[in-house]
Parts: structure tokens; sequence; C-alpha cells
């Protein structure tokens, strides 16, 4: 691949001396053979990633950016801590990260709205991508990463951990080997937890120095409205600069439904649910509490719930359950006869980063790549709608248009407020 | 509806949610739609809010019709770019030669964040009619806006855009290079039917 044999040639036709566990021979790593990486968002999600990045033995981090100073230089003190040197440059424009010849990809964890755009504009600077979940606000915006990885060949993973999670491949071939039956029901639960059924009441104030908090970089693709120090701490409360609970943890359970279904590249045809709304005039514009029903065009049904975060696939015969710490149950106990179940905390992240590095060494599909984590999300995107709307709604997986319903169609896609475009 | 027309930011939004509310109620009534349209038409065309004139554009954007197209094209040529931003949000689902017609007209304001709204979105629409004005803007020494008529042409792709986009990348400007891998696959997919 280009940048390891761009780097080897530039490593052997430099006359100098280069220290031993630069070239490898230490068993390390050569510094020619490592994925160079920027990160884009220090927030403390992407401060999980790095940590996580770091522990890989061929990537070197180079880069941390944000619209927060502070955590640029939270960014910097991990990877230059970690590296013990002070190597690692800080940056407020995702651009000039972009701009880097010497990184090979970018780690991206921002907020939901920058998900899909910034890989987008990573995708045309050559960069492979490792990006946060939710990666689209819309699903409009998310055909859109899928066209534009292809046609710059860029190997994207959604950060969706758990498909390479020991434990949720099991209960996945628990499923696929028939041990619950003919699977009539998946049962994914998102929890309330998170904070998404608290509230604020944003009012507009100065907006701080940009080279502080730069609040114009923050918002991002989402409408402008003015600064308020509560209306950026709570984003997640809200359409304009969040994708919402079932957003937030739907991209992982549903991404195993689909999965253990053995069909990634189509979807649910029937949307339908109730939700209820806060009424308290805050910035809560999300689904306080929420029960969605999608039927695929076989039968089987997808139920979503903000009950205690895990997973259950119901068959004829049975069912298994997975809940997010990691236990594996199922009834009747001839579910799991004769096997042992892996352990599946969520926070086994290490496989899918590998999985990544590995991708972009191969050149081929990571185990969650654009097209399959589209159609995760076009499932959330449309139970969303469904709940906003308040009415069921058909779904054509192989049109991506809603059927007999334009006002739904109309919310397939949002404008992105200038410059920002896809 | 009277509530709309006085919201400030940092209101409350329970006026907001009722206004969804009664959008959701009226989907199969085309009659009450329509009356909630006119009621949104007209705080556009009041002195209310850009707070207020957002939250209109939005529901139109859910349920307009070219019957807002006027009143959004009066707002496409504010002097408030977050007001043409705003109704480019709710015009960028009206696929009529109106709204696509008063897009193009929009076209003549100042240099902003408003134009490059413009541009993105006559781009989205492969507005063939906007590409005289765009090759022009393709020219602006303001870099969003040369940038976003550069991608807006590569989207447009035909002969006359992409031959633009040609001249834009000889004048070395990196947009174009993007612009004419889009301008390909677009071609492709036309052909293709």
């Amino acid at each position: 691949m280009s940048f390891t044999q761009n780097r080897r040639q530039f490593v052997t036709s430099f006359p100098t001396i280069v220290a031993g566990a630069a070239l490898g021979l230490n068993g390390a790593v050569a510094a020619s053979d490592r994925i160079t990486v920027g990160a884009i968002g220090i927030g403390k999600r992407n401060q999980n990633n790095i940590s996580k990045f770091l522990k890989e033995s061929d990537v070197q981090m180079v880069a941390a950016c944000d619209c927060f100073a502070d955590r640029q230089q939270t960014g910097k003190r991990m990877i230059d801590g970690h590296y013990g040197n002070s190597d690692c440059k800080t940056y407020r424009f995702h651009e000039e990260v972009l701009e880097r010849k010497d990184i090979d990809a970018v780690l991206i964890g921002t907020g939901d709205r920058w998900h899909a755009l910034l890989s987008m504009i990573s995708a045309r600077a050559g960069k492979d991508v490792y990006c946060e979940k939710p990666y689209s606000m819309t699903i409009g915006e998310g055909r859109a990463l899928v066209n534009t990885t292809k046609r710059y060949g860029t190997v994207w993973q959604c950060g969706t951990q758990r498909k390479s999670n020991p434990g949720y491949k099991f209960i996945r071939d628990v499923v696929v080997n028939g041990r619950v039956g003919k699977l009539h029901t998946i049962t994914t639960s998102f929890g309330a937890s998170g904070g998404w059924r608290g509230n604020a009441f944003p009012k507009p104030e100065a907006a701080p120095n940009p080279e502080t908090f730069d609040y114009d970089r923050w918002l991002g693709q989402a409408p402008w409205r003015p600064y308020s120090s509560d209306g950026v701490k709570h984003w997640r409360l809200n359409w304009d600069t969040g994708a919402g609970p079932i957003a937030d943890m739907g991209a992982h359970y549903l991404e195993t439904a689909q999965w253990a279904r053995e069909d990634e590249f189509t979807g649910p045809a029937e949307f339908e649910g109730e939700a209820v709304f806060r009424n308290d005039g805050g910035i809560n514009n999300i689904p306080y509490d929420y029960h969605v029903r999608a039927s695929y065009p076989d039968g089987v049904r997808i139920l979503m719930d903000p009950g205690p975060k895990g997973l259950r696939f119901s068959g004829d015969k049975g069912w298994i359950h997975l809940s997010d710490i990691g236990g594996i149950t199922a009834q009747p106990a001839s579910v799991l006869e004769g096997l042992t179940p892996p352990i599946a905390h969520w926070q086994i992240q290490t496989p899918h980063i590998r999985n990544f590095l590995d991708c972009m060494r191969s050149r081929k599909l990571t185990n969650s790549h654009p097209e399959i984590a589209q159609r995760v999300h076009t499932i959330i995107h449309c139970a969303n709608l469904a709940l906003r709307l308040g009415r069921r709604l058909k779904w054509n997986p192989k049109t991506e248009r809603f059927v007999g319903d334009e006002a739904a169609n109309n919310m397939l896609s949002r404008t992105m407020r200038a410059p920002w475009r896809v | 509806m009277s509530t709309l027309k006085h919201f400030q930011y940092g209101d409350s939004t329970g006026a907001l949610l009722q206004l969804d509310e009664r959008i959701s109620a009226a989907h199969s009534d085309p009659a009450a739609t329509q009356k909630i349209e006119r009621e949104l038409i007209e705080v556009l065309e009041s002195n209310a809010s850009l707070a207020a004139k957002q939250e209109a554009c939005r529901r139109l954007g859910r349920i307009g019709t070219d019957n807002s197209v006027k009143a959004l094209g009066s707002l496409l040529k504010s002097d408030d770019p977050h007001l043409a931003e705003a109704a480019c949000y709710a015009i960028s689902r009206r696929e009529s030669k109106a709204a696509t017609g008063a897009l193009v007209a929009a076209l003549s304001r100042p240099a902003d964040a408003g134009l490059v709204a413009i541009a993105n979105l006559l781009g989205d629409r492969e507005a063939a009619g906007a590409t005289g004005k765009l090759i022009e803007l393709s020219e602006s020494y303001d870099a969003p806006v040369r940038d976003s008529a550069i991608a807006a042409l590569g989207k447009i792709a035909t002969s006359e855009a992409v031959a633009a986009c040609r001249a834009a990348l000889d004048r070395g400007h990196s947009e174009a290079k993007h612009a004419l891998l889009e301008s390909a696959q677009r071609t492709e997919q036309r052909r293709l039917g």
C-alpha cells in the first residue's frame, strides 16, 4: 500500500543514522510501517478511543484537533505521555490535520452532526477513517458518505465496536444456527440513562473567544442559533445537534440484529411506534419514552424501547439475551447446551480497532463498513421519523424512500449550514 | 401561530411542540395542512424575529408547497445570511421550477454564507439553469463562494459546467478536482438511467 511503500522508500534512501527502534530492530513496528493517525474531537468518548489506538504497536498518533482549546491539550498530553515525547501537534481546524501528507487515517469522535461530514471531507483528503457512531444525522447524509467512500476508495469503519466483540458474534451464531428456532422478534433496549431524559433552558449568551472555544466550528452543519453554554452542554438532547437515544445505542444493537438475520444490505419495511416528548419548554425535543416496532417483509419484528441496555433474539424454540455489561442468558437451557458464552462487555473495543487497522493494510472492507452502517442507521432514522411524525411509515429499502408520505420523504435529508455540504 | 410570531431564542419551546403536534394531526387533512402553511407564510412575511422565521422555515420544509416559494424567495434575498439559510432549509424540499427559479434569482445576493448555501442547494438540485451565474461565481475571490460554485458545477455536470470545472482546476483550485470526480460519477449515472 502506498503509505507503507512511500515511507519505506524514504527510510532506505535517507542517508543518515536512524535509531534502531525506529526501524523496528528491537521488535517494535518500524516507523516506516506504522499507521499515522490524527484524532479529531477529543471529548470523553474519543479520549477512550485514543487510549485504545495508542496500545496498537503499529499505530503512531500524531495530531489532536478540537474546537475546545483545552481538549486539544488533553489529547496532546495523552499522546505525548504515551510516547514520551512532545511530537503531537494540536489543531483547532480539521483542515490543517487533513492537509498533512504524513497522516494516513483520522479517528473521528466529535458531536453527531460532524461524523458523516468529517468522514466525507477526510475521504476526499485521502485519509482512511474510524468514525464514532451515530455516523449520520439523516438517511441522505449517510448515503452520501457511502458514495464518497466508494469514490475515493476509503477504508472506513463505523465505531460500533460490538460488531467485533466475541460475545456479539456468539449470540449471532446461536441465532443463525437455529438454536432459538425460527426467529420472530428482536428486542433492542437502549437504556434511559446517559442524560437523555434531562432538560435545559438555553439563553443566548456572548460567544466565547474562538481561540478558547470555536462555537461556529462546534455548531458545524447544524442550523445557526446564538451561543448558549447550556445549548452546547446538552447538545445530545436536540435534533439539531444530536441524533437521539435510538441512534446512540441502536447503532450497536441494530447492527447485530441485521447481522443475525444474515441480511445486512436491506432492512425493515414498516415502522410504527409511540413516543412521549418533554413539554416543559426546554431544549429537549427527543423522545423521553418510546416504543418502536419495525417489521421486515418476512414478518420478523424489531422492538425498540428505553429498557435496560441489551439485546434479545426470540424464536419459536426459545430466546437468547445479551446485556450491555456482558451477561448472556437464554431460555430454555438447551439454547446454550454445550456452549460456553464468551465475555461480551461493551468495552471490548480492541478487535474492532484491529480490524480497521488490518483493513487499512489489506484495503478490504471493514466489519462495519459504510453500506452496513448505512442500513443500520436507516433503521434508526426511520424509527425516529415515525416517532416524530406520530404515524406509521412504510419504507422501501431499495429506493430508500418512504411510500406515500412526502412529508416523511422531506425529512430524508436536511440542508447543511454553509459552508458545509455533502 | 401568534405565539410563534413572537418567538425569540431562549423562549419556551412549548409553542413549537404544539405546532408540531398540529402539523402531525393535519397529516391526512390537506385543507388543515394548507391552513398551517398559510399561517407559516404569514410569519415569514411579518416582522417576526429571526428565531420565529427559522422555526417557520423548518415546518415549511416538511409541509410547504409552491405556495410558500414567493415568501421564501424574499428571504433568500434577505440581508441577513441566517434568514437566507433558513429559507434554503425550507425550499430545498420543493423540486419545482418555481423553487429553482427563486434560488437562481437569489444568486445575485452578496457574497456571504447565504450565497454559499444557495449555490450548494443549486448543485444538489443539478440546476442546469444556474450554470451561467455559477460559472461567474466560480471565479469569485471569496473562497467559500468560489468553492461552493465549483462544487455545484460538478454536480450539474453538463458539458458547460464540466468545462468550467476544468478551467477552475487550471487556475489551481483544488475543489475542482473533487467536482470533476463528482461530475464523472453523475454523468455515468445519467447515462445508465
